[in-house]
């Protein structure tokens, strides 16, 4: 499947987010399933590290990505706890889930588990 | 003018009747929710405004008066709610940013994508690829302006105040979709939705309402794992003929109040 390369770095900086460490290009090549090329994850991690979200180090004979804490994060981090006060947050921003109750929890469960087979 | 009366009762009707559309395909539906919310709000409130002057003019001046409040209170209202979410859409995302955060949360603007480091965690790398194609579809479909006229009618009409609820979901559902096409898994994205759910639950430490009846999520879920097309063009063809005449009979108060201005 074709992905633009703005998609691709979304991918890429969310894997080295969700990582506990700085991750080699081949560490993120299989963190997403391998599904792309090891020159595109180079490519692309170099690509992060010129725009500053992500700093390397060299590990051996690569480098080691890392992510870096870029200023929207912070901004959005600091208009999170503004939002937080507002009553009104929850209908402001698109969120991707809702809270669940009780009785939604059991049912997504379920359905997780029918899936499943 | 006695027709004008019309109106404020069939807001409502409409509105309920499309409650009921939250399972059509969610394109047209917020499309179809969203276009007649700012006709209906539209209407009625020019409605309300002709009445208002007419009243004054036939010297019924309470009646007037009580009007043309109603009319700032409408008018006022959505200016409020259009200016409140402006906050929020200053952040400068552009593409993605993340948020430094261990609670699962996700949401869009309309320059970008925002995820915290607590749901990158909480998902596997096909997940998350789910979830950054719903987020960058509300941001590449502008679904934010859809949330936004609704919200905008419904402050001005109240009674339209339950579409607020629908068309956040018909939005959801229709990133959803093009989540489940982007990523060619419709299994692969209800997962997604739910995995997400259940982290962002477990991450909060107050204890959540009890017997609250199936809200949107698993309604998502169970929609991607389960697509059905149920039959709706009569419903569809109905709401917009009722909102139609709504709307005429608006037109037809307004010009009917401009000729009895221009009669000397």
């Amino acid at each position: 499947m074709r992905r633009r390369s703005g998609e691709l770095e979304s991918e890429v900086l969310a894997a080295l987010w969700a990582a506990d460490g700085a991750m080699t290009p081949a560490q993120v090549q299989a963190e997403l399933g391998g599904s792309l090329a090891y020159t595109t994850v180079v490519t692309i991690l170099s690509r992060l590290h010129e725009k500053g979200v992500a700093a390397r180090e060299r590990q051996g004979r690569a480098y080691a990505y890392s992510p870096v804490q870029d200023e929207p994060g912070i901004v959005a981090g600091r208009m999170r706890k503004l939002l937080d006060a507002e009553p009104d947050r929850r209908t402001v921003l698109a969120r991707f889930v809702t809270d669940l109750g009780e009785e939604d929890e059991v049912l997504l469960r379920q359905l997780l588990a029918d899936s499943d087979g | 003018m006695d027709d004008g009366a019309l109106v404020p009762m069939l807001a409502p009707m409409l509105a309920w009747l499309l409650v009921w559309c939250r399972s059509w395909p969610p394109r047209p539906t917020s499309w179809l929710i969203a276009g007649i919310s700012v006709l209906l709000a539209v209407s009625s409130t020019a409605t309300l405004a002709v009445t208002a002057v007419n009243s004054l003019l036939s010297g019924s001046v309470a009646l007037g008066v009580g009007l043309a409040a109603l009319f700032v209170a409408a008018t006022g209202s959505a200016a409020v709610a259009g200016w409140h979410r402006r906050l929020a859409w200053r952040i400068p995302v552009d593409g993605l940013a993340i948020l430094p955060d261990d609670k699962p949360l996700a949401y869009a603007l309309p320059g970008g994508v925002v995820v915290s480091r607590g749901m990158v965690r909480a998902l596997h790398a096909d997940q998350r690829r789910a979830l950054l194609a719903h987020e960058r579809a509300h941001v590449s479909l502008r679904h934010h302006r859809f949330v936004l006229f609704v919200d905008l009618a419904s402050a001005a009409q109240p009674l339209l105040w339950p579409l607020r609820a629908v068309v956040r979901y018909t939005v959801e559902r229709w990133a959803d979709e093009v989540a489940a096409t982007a990523t060619g898994d419709r299994v692969l994205t209800a997962r997604a939705v739910a995995t997400a759910a259940l982290a962002a639950r477990h991450s909060q430490l107050s204890v959540a309402a009890l017997g609250v009846s199936a809200g949107p999520v698993p309604q998502r879920v169970a929609a991607l794992l389960t697509p059905v097309r149920p039959r709706y063009r009569f419903l569809a063809l109905l709401a917009l003929l009722v909102a139609a005449f709504v709307a005429a009979e608006a037109v037809e108060a307004v010009l009917d109040l401009w000729s009895l201005l221009q009669t000397p």
